[in-house]
């Protein structure tokens, strides 16, 4: 039943993919959307479903890279590995930490709240490290304090925003999510992917000098929807998804 | 041979004519693709460009493959073309080469000097551009060649005749059917929203994303059910994942054609390699 959901998942992925990067584009990087819905299937499926979550990331978005977006299949693989890590993530964390995820809500409002701190700290965060590396570094003063500003009310923000999730419902679940799911997959999903496509791939599609426009377009589009989306995701089907026996405890089924 | 659609032919509708390439062994057109993959690593002059562009554009001829794929991938191109020009002629730190035009919009006097900003156009820099649009073009060119000329059926039985688990194979078909059942789903979710008032079509970009985050949880449902009925309509008919099977509906040989056309791919790869400077 897991390789049959599996397959299934990942079509839905995939159609999820193209509709997306069609309606929401990061303009100049085709596949990548600024609103990647698809991000709100296997992420979660990732922690329903172990790794059978994170392969149908990885091949989605494998046949996205070379339809819509035009990839070869080399640049294809290695770019849809940003989507295999993106669900790897919060799969090795709930695995990891042994937590039978509950995301039964007792106060809904507060996941309101932690999405929108969460997204606001995490683009003050990018911006304010963006413009250290690019110009703060070189030039010094004034961006360096703008970065020291916009890196501590981003942190400042998001620490907030996870310290609010223990109040949405089970502690341990929500801050794993908070943490692992939203903040971390986003960011290293966003460095893969980005990176793939400007710095690393063979060759990569985009010249270097977009990767800090498509890796902040990358991270706060899956931000947005993993925090709002993939959140209304797990809170509505997680309990249908145990009943129904596709809910995997360990790595495989 | 059965007759087969192919995956573009099956997402876009359009159908390609019979020929020689598409009758050729599946793993014969996964390995040009791949070759032509391999060899776009060399393209960092314009004469490799060029080469590789040329090459792909008579596979594209031989495969008779239509020209109005193409039309889907029109935005693609152009919008990954104005990203790359902008991304070089604006976003460039240190732009090598000889000034040809240069106009400054943002100046702001730092600690450490004055930062810059604006359009700065080099010799390099065009060239820069020209290599990578043109990479685009032979990417998309090569995407279109392997999606237009290979059917799901082909990608199945390349696997298959390449020994790949039949668990694999299995979901790999899966998924490629599963393509066309959400798809239609999706439609029907789409279409009951309107048919109960809500406007997608008119409506703002944010409704859009609404209704589509609506449309989520149906769609996952209907996945669910029908990993359900499947599993059971595989088990019912006795087909295990754990099977070993090694029966093969369909036989295909590797034909004269096959061996040409991988031969001639090798040849433009090796040729890339060397006019691309490696």
């Amino acid at each position: 039943m897991h390789v049959v959901s599996f397959a299934l998942a990942t079509a839905v992925s995939y159609v999820l993919g193209v509709v997306s990067s069609l309606i929401f584009p990061v303009l100049g990087a085709p596949g990548v959307s600024a609103l990647y819905v698809a991000a709100a299937i296997y992420v979660p499926l990732g922690i329903w479903m172990g790794l059978w979550g994170a392969l149908a990331g990885f091949i989605s978005c494998f046949f996205l890279g070379l339809w819509p977006s035009g990839y070869t299949p080399i640049q294809a693989f290695v770019w849809a590995l940003a989507d295999f890590i993106e669900a790897l993530i919060p799969a090795l964390f709930f695995k990891l930490l042994k937590i039978d995820p509950d995301f039964t809500l007792k106060k809904p409002k507060y996941t309101k709240l932690m999405a929108v701190l969460i997204v606001f700290g995490a683009l003050l965060l990018l911006l304010g490290v963006g413009v250290q590396v690019t110009l703060g570094q070189a030039f010094g003063e004034p961006f360096t304090t703008f970065y020291v500003y916009t890196v501590y009310i981003g942190s400042l923000l998001a620490a907030l925003g996870i310290i609010v999730s223990i109040f949405i419902g089970d502690p341990k679940t929500w801050v794993t999510y908070a943490i692992s799911g939203i903040l971390l997959a986003s960011l290293f999903s966003g460095l893969w992917g980005a990176g793939s496509l400007t710095l690393w791939n063979f060759p990569p599609p985009a010249p270097p000098e977009a990767f800090y426009v498509i890796f902040t377009g990358w991270v706060i589009g899956d931000i947005i929807v993993l925090a709002t989306v993939g959140t209304a995701m797990l809170v509505t089907l997680t309990p249908l998804i145990k009943r129904t026996g596709l809910y995997v405890k360990g790595w495989w089924s | 041979m059965r007759t087969t659609r192919s995956i573009l032919h099956e997402m876009l509708g359009i159908p390609p004519r019979d020929s020689i390439y598409l009758r050729l062994h599946p793993l014969t057109k996964i390995s040009v693709a791949f070759l032509l993959s391999i060899a776009l690593i060399f393209a960092t002059n314009i004469a490799t460009v060029i080469l590789l562009l040329v090459a792909v554009t008579v596979f594209l001829l031989l495969a008779k493959i239509p020209l109005g794929t193409l039309q889907k991938y029109i935005v693609v191109i152009i919008s990954i073309s104005s990203f790359i020009i902008l991304a070089i002629f604006l976003l460039s730190p240190s732009p090598e080469g000889n000034i040809i035009y240069k106009k400054i919009f943002v100046s702001v006097k730092a600690e450490k000097g004055t930062w810059e900003w604006g359009l700065i156009i080099t010799d390099k820099g065009v060239e820069k551009a020209i290599i990578f649009i043109s990479r685009i073009l032979v990417m998309v060119l090569t995407a279109t060649l392997l999606l237009g000329s290979l059917s799901d059926w082909e990608v199945i039985w390349g696997l298959r005749s390449l020994r790949v688990p039949y668990v694999v194979s299995l979901a790999i078909a899966l998924f490629f059917r599963g393509i066309a059942l959400f798809l239609k789903d999706f439609q029907v979710i789409r279409e009951s929203m309107m048919v109960r008032g809500l406007d997608i079509e008119k409506g703002s970009l944010f409704l859009k994303f609404k209704a589509y985050i609506y449309s989520l949880t149906p769609l996952i449902v209907l996945m669910i059910r029908k990993s359900q009925e499947i599993s059971l309509a595989l088990e019912t008919r006795g087909i295990s994942l754990k099977e070993k099977t090694s029966t093969l509906y369909y036989k295909m040989s590797f034909t004269k054609n096959d061996f040409l056309v991988i031969l001639s791919t090798l040849a433009i790869l090796i040729f890339a390699a060397f006019i691309g400077g490696v």
